[in-house]
């Protein structure tokens, strides 16, 4: 038997061995010729006698090529040629392909290269598998602070990190980390980074090795407050400290403190949450001195004591599951000693629980997630975001395929006697459809290929439309997914409009395929009518969306914001980040306030804790005079720190009462203005002015008076009604240390940098200037997804519209072909060209009823997907169906034009000689 | 002009058992074993050249005999085979196969006793 590897290796040497057989003929001609002239014969003769001898050489190189050649090879071989010898030959019709194939793989290759980036990509650590993250759910009492938008499940104190990892026995560590802003001082540069609290045990449960010297480890995170160590990124150490190796054990000022710095992560490596690209690494136990605003005392009066306290939760915690381990066992594992040390320690600590949540926070377990991805965002919301978007580009390939499909029959039936003679003479039908098969193949790989390039230009333009900071988080990469998936699509594409040619092509009632004279056969056509309706329906379908999401976006920007931000620039400071003490912090806020509003061309300065506008917000317990909760009642609402011109800069009217001044300060009595949803749920509408209220629950002096109502507002969300709000004057509160400004000035953002700049120099250089932007655009990247997904439907659906057109348009110049001598024909019997060009568009009637029909089906169901997205349109709507079937209409109008007209136009002389 | 002696076409299958056998005391070159066949069998064997060559590229892909270009004795550059274990293993096979055809044949041609002339 001879093996398949030989077989393999001999086809690859095939060109080597026939030249190998030449020269042993030779040799063998050449012995028989000189042993026969020694035997007397004349050497003439002695060479044409070994010849005969030797007989038919063709034969006899055939059937030794027989054994080196590998049949399917040879046969892929000679089908590829076939094909680019095609290709060639229609450049056309090869062009126009590959040109609908990349726009269609194009748009799904961008979608997945999202998905692959948002939701599927592991973290490069050896083993991702292993990891699992630790959440919590349940009642639980205090504070929980998140970072962005990740749920309150996932957070957890200090202390109970440390009993989890103490009695623990099913991981080889468990981890913990926590995001902070980090102001970064590298001898003369200063800039705004994210730093990232970690445990010593961060780094070693995900087993990184250090690009450059050494990463922090368990003896890096010993004691509070000593370990002045710093490990930066990749990024970092190349774009700011320049690459240079010799920057170990070097050190930065990180929010005023000294640290050094020990050691770089490899490049690959950009943190263990989406969408947090820390540029430093710092050890947990340093979290007071890195975040100084911690250190403030709270609403409630008490300073910040997280290494101790119970109830303040901020940590994210992930684990490594020991080799061998399966999730769920090691889940009942750590749950033995978590109930034990719930119950006897964790509980007592709680404050404020009601008997029912005081039950349910014993029944607490501590639930493991597949951590091979890092932390990130509720994938719920993403998943529909990308099943519509999916879908969305599925039907846009779809329909590019039922184009090439259309085109491929109109080429095949130019093809048919060839084929047809082929099929005659004896060729197998099975090699001919493989041959068309490859043909097909060839032609989606090169629109897979083309389309990668479509799907960099479409992350590329989307990214234009996101915020500054997460743009360089999503780029188009070609890596083994994408190629996977490339690959996939690939085939999948050539079976769609590859099948149904190949076999249509080489049916075979030869007799009749060999009789009719005119091109395609009638179910062709028919099966292109159908394509073509299929077409028209999806495109609809598309546009339909299309139309719900611009009434969507509409409907946004009509958002009645309850303020005018036309002219007001925003940006922030934090002080505190540089060291500074909360007295010289509020100095320099007040210093700064009157500053701007000297400044020529601004008209008005306000200031808040709380960026307006920017998906933040903080939410508090308040205590209203004359209204009575009950335990468990929500006495929330959502706070601001203001500074004096802020309701009058952000264009929020005043309703009654006093708006803050400057002298609302520390020595003044405690003041609070309230906007009217406050109002309506704490029972105050009517008298709200000279209410009093605490922050907090329990029974305290009701020490701040209401002075002021205003009206509603958006306040976090743009999308989100206002919600109850209270604001202080920031000069009433302790340790403000960072505050969001707001000018409003005819000088546009753009242009106010420098200005700024020369206003904070003086008091400051070092201090960085962060997120200066309009407020125009801080509001609109709140809806950000929604605009990302709104360009998305947009383009596709015009897309899908104008290849939809395109079939049709394809379609009818070929019917009008075709039906060239029928139509001279009627001519000649005195069809008038009006009548003509009616039935013509009659024909595209028929269509375009039967595709919408179906469409407004299809957009039903995608409707209903795309509910979720949508903000105040439902998922059906009338006004946007009509408006999508006139506009599909009027696109098969302008299709049929050119047909219609050359049909009209048909020479019934020409035309009859024809046949 | 003697009439040449009538050659004996050869049976299927018993060219690779010829080539094995001539390749056992040494390896050779192709045109040496069709001589050397001719030779021995005393000219009554034709070997159809056409088909000797093929026959030894398929020995080859069977793994019984391997080939290496190497210098004959005129000092040209010649495709030399030789038998490889598993085709000393093949010819030994072969080999009783033969044996006892021949001695089938040789029963059922030879006149058995009492049949009468």
């Amino acid at each position: 038997m001879i093996s398949r590897l030989r077989k393999v290796r001999w086809w690859l040497q095939r060109r080597r061995r026939e030249n190998e057989l030449r020269e042993e003929l030779e040799f063998h001609l050449a012995e028989e010729a000189s042993e026969r002239n020694s035997a007397g014969l004349p050497i003439n003769e002695a060479r044409w006698a070994a010849r005969r001898d030797l007989g038919n050489v063709t034969l006899l190189r055939e059937e030794v090529r027989r054994l080196w050649s590998w049949a399917p090879f040879d046969q892929l071989t000679q089908d590829v040629r076939y094909a680019l010898r095609g290709f060639k030959n229609a450049p056309g019709f090869t062009l126009v392909v590959v040109v609908m194939l990349a726009f269609g793989i194009g748009a799904n290759a961008a979608i997945f290269s999202l998905l692959n980036q948002a939701l599927l990509r592991q973290l490069p650590v050896p083993a991702p598998k292993q990891l699992v993250n630790l959440l919590s759910p349940g009642p639980r009492s205090g504070r929980s602070s998140t970072s962005s938008t990740f749920n309150v499940d996932a957070v957890f104190s200090y202390p109970l990190y440390r009993d989890i990892e103490r009695t623990q026995t099913a991981f080889t560590g468990v981890a913990t980390h926590r995001d902070f802003v980090a102001h970064i001082a590298y001898r003369d540069r200063a800039s705004t980074e994210t730093g990232l609290l970690v445990s010593g045990s961060y780094f070693p449960v995900l087993s990184l090795q250090p690009e450059l010297g050494r990463l922090l480890g368990a003896e890096d995170d010993r004691i509070v407050g000593v370990h002045r160590v710093v490990v930066v990124s990749h990024t970092f150490w190349r774009d700011t400290l320049g690459g240079n190796p010799a920057v170990i054990s070097d050190t930065l000022v990180i929010n005023g403190q000294t640290m050094t710095i020990i050691g770089v992560t490899p490049e690959e490596f950009v943190g263990t949450t989406i969408e947090l690209r820390p540029s430093i690494f710092v050890p947990v136990t340093m979290a007071a001195l890195m975040m100084p605003g911690l250190q403030n005392p709270h609403v409630d009066g008490q300073p910040w004591n997280g290494f101790e306290d119970r109830r303040d939760h901020w940590l994210y915690l992930f684990a490594r599951l020991k080799s061998g381990i399966a999730r769920e066992t090691a889940e009942q594992a750590v749950n033995i000693p978590f109930g034990t040390i719930l119950r006897e320690v964790d509980l007592p600590a709680q404050r404020g629980l009601s008997e029912t949540a005081r039950e349910r926070f014993k029944s607490r377990r501590l639930v493991l997630e597949p951590g091979q991805q890092g932390q990130r965002p509720e994938r719920a919301e993403l998943g529909g975001v990308f099943q519509l978007l999916f879908s969305i580009s599925g039907i846009v390939l779809l329909i590019s395929c039922a184009n090439i499909a259309g085109l491929q029959l109109a080429r095949s039936a130019s093809r048919q006697r060839d084929v047809t003679i082929r099929l005659s003479l004896g060729a197998a039908r099975s090699r001919l459809i493989s041959q068309m098969l490859t043909e097909s193949f060839l032609l989606a790989v090169l629109g897979t290929v083309a389309g990668f390039i479509v799907a960099g230009w479409t992350l590329r333009g989307l990214m234009s439309l996101v915020p500054a900071q997460t743009r360089s988080i999503f780029r188009f990469e070609i890596d083994a997914p994408i190629l996977t998936f490339g690959l996939t699509l690939s085939v999948a594409v050539t079976l769609l409009f590859g099948l149904y040619p190949a076999f249509a092509t080489t049916r075979r009632d030869l007799a009749i395929a060999l009789k009719t004279a005119g091109p395609g056969s009638r179910s062709t056509v028919r099966f292109r009518t159908w394509l073509v309706a299929a077409q028209v329906a999806l495109s609809l379908a598309l546009l339909v969306v299309a139309g719900l999401f611009t009434r969507s976006l509409l409907n946004m920007s009509r958002i009645e914001l309850g303020m005018r931000i036309a002219d007001v620039t925003t940006f922030r400071l934090s002080p505190e980040l540089n060291g500074y003490g909360a007295d010289r912090s509020r100095r320099f806020f007040e210093q700064l306030e009157e500053a701007f509003a000297r400044l020529p061309g601004v008209t008005s300065v306000g200031t808040s804790t709380v960026p307006v506008l920017a998906g933040v917000g903080v939410g508090n317990n308040v205590t209203v005079e004359g209204f009575t909760a009950g335990p468990d009642t929500n006495t929330s609402g959502y706070s601001s720190a203001v500074g004096p011109g802020y309701f009058r800069t952000l264009g929020i009217p005043l309703i009654a009462g006093r708006e803050f001044t400057a002298s609302d300060n520390a020595t003044a009595p405690k003041v609070a203005v309230v906007n009217e949803a406050f109002a309506r749920k704490f029972n105050l509408v009517g008298s709200t002015i000279g209410k009093r209220m605490f922050l907090g629950a329990g029974r305290r002096p009701f020490d701040i008076e209401i002075v002021g109502l205003v009206k509603d507002a958006r306040y976090s969300q743009l999308k989100d009604a206002p919600p109850p709000l209270f604001f202080l004057p920031y000069r009433q509160r302790d340790g403000i240390g960072a505050l969001n400004f707001y000018v409003q000035s005819s000088i546009p953002s753009t242009a106010l940098l420098p200005i700024i700049r020369s206003i904070v120099n003086p008091i400051d250089p070092t201090l960085p200037i962060e997120n200066l932007r309009s407020m125009e655009s801080q509001a609109r990247d709140t809806v950000v997804l929604d605009r990302l997904i709104s360009a998305l439907t947009f383009g596709f659906a015009g897309l899908a519209a104008l290849l939809a057109g395109i079939g049709l348009y394809g379609l009818l110049a070929y019917s009008v072909v075709q039906r060239t001598p029928e139509l001279g024909l009627r001519i000649a019997l005195g069809a008038s060209v009006g009548r003509i060009g009616r039935m013509m568009c009659g024909q595209v009637g028929r269509l375009v009823v039967i595709g919408s029909a179906f469409g407004v089906g299809a957009a039903l169901i995608l409707g209903r997907f795309a509910e979720s997205q949508l903000f105040e349109v439902s998922g059906v709507d009338i006004r946007v169906i009509v408006v999508a079937v006139a506009g599909i209409a009027l696109i098969a109008l302008i299709a049929a034009l050119i047909p219609a007209w050359r049909a009209a136009r048909v020479d019934p002389m020409v035309a009859l000689r024809c046949e | 002009m003697g009439k040449a002696p009538s050659r004996i076409d050869l049976l299927r299958g018993t060219l690779d058992l010829l080539i094995l056998r001539t390749l056992l005391p040494g390896p050779s070159h192709g045109h040496a074993i069709a001589k050397h066949i001719q030779r021995t069998s005393e000219d009554l064997l034709k070997v159809e050249t056409g088909s000797l060559y093929p026959a030894l590229y398929r020995l080859e892909a069977k793994g019984w005999i391997t080939a290496s270009w190497e210098l004959s004795d005129k000092g040209k550059r010649a495709r030399y085979y030789r038998i490889t274990p598993k085709g000393r293993t093949q010819l030994a096979a072969e080999h009783s196969k033969w044996d006892a055809f021949a001695r089938a044949m040789g029963l059922l041609l030879k006149p058995a006793k009492g049949e009468g002339q």
